[in-house]
């Protein structure tokens, strides 16, 4: 690179590193923190392990250990799971399957159901708890996973449909057709050319959705926080904040669990983000 | 193999009549291009015949079936794509192989017929290939096989070739030839390129505002053009059009415009053209019929009018001489060895034998 070219790039250069800066240090406290002794945290500052970190001896896995046993954190961790993973997979499949129809599929008032579907995007879920969780209730659906997946899909659904319809739709009208003459069926084409090509748009609205839902408190606490078999990491940590909002080292661990997925999910699909598998198909 | 017929095909979408009742023939084996201008209504006749257009009226028959409401994947054909329309996840093999695994076809035969059709087009190494990794050529020629490996009654060309350089289309469009030349199918093939029309097309169908203009054998279109239109989009440049008047003297016809009167010939003096006497007519000659009587054995003056040059294109085995005959623009291609530069005085002799009268109104070709 020529020296003009990389002076003109100092700036930018610079301001990443000042947000990188700003966003990494919190996280290192955070981090630091959570492997230290309750007595060390309140004795003296997390940068002061710094100068020493290769001394192992001064941090600890017990405050891990606290969180994920006696806190039920680690039982939290796996209801996260059970409730993100199966609810971001059905919101994308159906998602999908709904945007393709949209897309690709003749039928009377596609649009305006279309529009419908859009604009509930803009409905506030609050509005609709009281009413919802009657109905499960009365259906026994109230405080379970199939619940819950339910409630995070549907709310789910005004989005990752408009996204995957964006997309979708993009798909050059000549493929459908050449499908078509090849003898594969609607759906068939849904599953053999769709939804192959739309690995990266699947991708990055399965991040988004999962974080989504990982991360939710709301409706968590709304239709599972009373069940903590079911309760997700969030509420979990929301209700140590409450009863251990003094043990620094217990919510600096339990913040640490609930990142770790997340940052994992988002590192091993982020090349899709990158990635245009289109290129080449046809020339655009 | 099989025939097509379309009889008197109307697509309709909305208030717009697309293609406008339509009857054409390709026989048994023929390969026949449909060629107008963007929006004629060709592309859409194509793809009623493969079926992604449902017909508003009219029927059409591949072989001896109705297949109106036949789905395109029962009417066993194939279709080629404008900008290819591979599917980018899959491998050329795969790609080709697509259509014959959804037909059940056992996997052994599917591997000899892709096989086969690879070395015929010359992509045999290229099978492991994603279409992003070939080029432009290899794609189209993944598109081919695509259709080739079916082994269907009819193939479907839609612009084919458009999307390639100059160069490259020249040569697929010779290996396209052959191609047909070897495989004997049905094709139906639709085109603006009036020189892939010509070159390509055992007959010509000429379509303009969802009408055919005219349906004959290239050579034929060329000499014999049924109408303005057709006359002025075959060949390049365009054929001439004056402003003329039919006029009779002494036993002897001329055609009579601003600046040029020149003698009808006698083979071209038919009934109908006498029948014009005194009337409006629009004088049409290629380019191509105009030449220097000073190349010419025997000049005959009866048919050479005056002019003044205006530009001058030489291209090494013609030029190209845009002339101005008073106040109409007049283009011939002359002999690039004729000496000419701009604002010269000229004068240049029609071959009326090759000479068209159109008329005015109606715009059909009187001779």
């Amino acid at each position: 690179m020529n020296p003009t070219k990389l002076l003109g790039r100092f700036p930018i250069h610079v301001f990443l590193l000042v947000i990188a800066f700003v966003w990494v240090v919190p996280t290192l406290g955070l981090l630091i923190t959570s492997f230290r002794t309750p007595g060390e945290i309140v004795t003296s500052g997390w940068w002061t392990t710094i100068p020493r970190l290769y001394d192992v001896s001064q941090f600890t896995l017990q405050n891990y250990h606290s969180v994920l046993t006696r806190e039920g954190l680690g039982l939290a961790f796996r209801n996260s799971l059970f409730i993100s993973v199966p609810s971001t997979l059905i919101s994308v499949i159906v998602a999908s399957l709904a945007a393709y129809g949209f897309a690709w599929l003749k039928f009377r008032g596609r649009k305006a159901l279309f529009l419908l579907v859009v604009a509930l995007m803009v409905v506030p879920m609050h509005v609709t708890f009281i009413p919802v969780i009657t109905a499960f209730r009365r259906i026994g659906l109230g405080g379970t996973y199939p619940g819950i997946w339910l409630a995070h899909t549907a709310y789910g659904l005004p989005l990752t449909t408009f996204l995957m319809h964006s997309f979708i739709s993009g798909i050059p009208k000549e493929l459908f057709d050449s499908a078509a003459i090849d003898g594969s069926s609607p759906l068939s084409t849904f599953w053999r050319i769709v939804m192959p090509i739309s690995v990266p748009a699947l991708a990055s609205v399965f991040i988004f959705q999962f974080l989504w839902i990982w991360n939710d408190l709301l409706v968590a606490l709304v239709f599972v926080g009373a069940t903590p078999d079911v309760a997700p990491l969030t509420v979990a940590v929301a209700n140590l904040v409450t009863n251990r909002g003094q043990n620094w080292e217990l919510l600096t661990a339990a913040a640490f669990i609930t990142m770790v997925l997340p940052v994992f999910v988002f590192f091993s699909l982020q090349r899709y983000f990158v990635r245009g598998i289109l290129a080449g198909s046809v020339k655009g | 193999m099989a025939e097509v017929r379309l009889l008197d095909i109307t697509k309709k979408f909305g208030n717009f009549t697309a293609v406008d009742d339509v009857s054409l023939e390709a026989s048994d084996g023929e390969f026949v291009v449909l060629v107008g201008p963007s929006g004629c209504g060709k592309t859409t006749t194509l793809r009623m015949v493969a079926g992604l257009e449902d017909i508003t009226q009219g029927q059409i028959y591949i072989g001896d079936r109705l297949v109106n409401d036949v789905p395109p994947k029962d009417r066993d054909i194939a279709m080629v794509f404008q900008n290819y329309a591979l599917y980018p996840h899959m491998d050329v093999y795969n790609n080709m192989a697509f259509g014959l695994k959804l037909r059940k076809v056992p996997k052994k035969e599917i591997d000899q017929r892709v096989r086969n059709a690879a070395d015929l087009l010359g992509i045999g190494d290229k099978l492991r290939s994603k279409p992003r990794e070939l080029s432009g050529g290899q794609r189209q020629r993944v598109a081919l096989g695509r259709a080739i490996v079916r082994d269907p009654k009819v193939f479907l060309f839609d612009e084919p070739l458009s999307n390639l350089d100059a160069k490259l289309r020249v040569r697929m469009r010779a290996e396209l030839s052959e191609l047909h030349e070897r495989l004997k199918t049905t094709t139906v093939y639709v085109t603006h390129d009036q020189t892939e029309a010509m070159t390509l097309g055992h007959r010509v169908a000429v379509m303009k505002d969802g009408l055919v203009q005219q349906y004959d054998d290239p050579q034929t279109i060329y000499d014999h053009p049924a109408n303005m239109f057709v006359a002025g989009f075959i060949g390049s440049p365009a054929m001439n059009f004056l402003d003329a008047q039919v006029v009779g003297e002494d036993g002897k016809f001329y055609v009579q415009g601003k600046g040029f009167k020149l003698l009808i010939p006698n083979e071209k003096a038919t009934d109908a053209v006498k029948d014009y006497a005194g009337k409006e007519v629009v004088f049409g000659i290629r380019p191509e019929d105009i030449r220097a009587p000073e190349m010419m054995r025997e000049p005959r003056e009866e048919m050479q009018f005056p002019g003044r040059v205006r530009v001058r294109e030489p291209l090494g085995d013609e030029q190209i001489v845009y002339a101005d005959i008073s106040g109409d623009d007049i283009v011939a291609k002359l002999d690039p060895h004729l000496p000419i530069s701009h604002g010269q005085d000229i004068t240049l002799e029609a071959v009326t034998e090759r000479m068209h009268l159109f008329d005015k109104e109606s715009e059909e070709a009187i001779v």
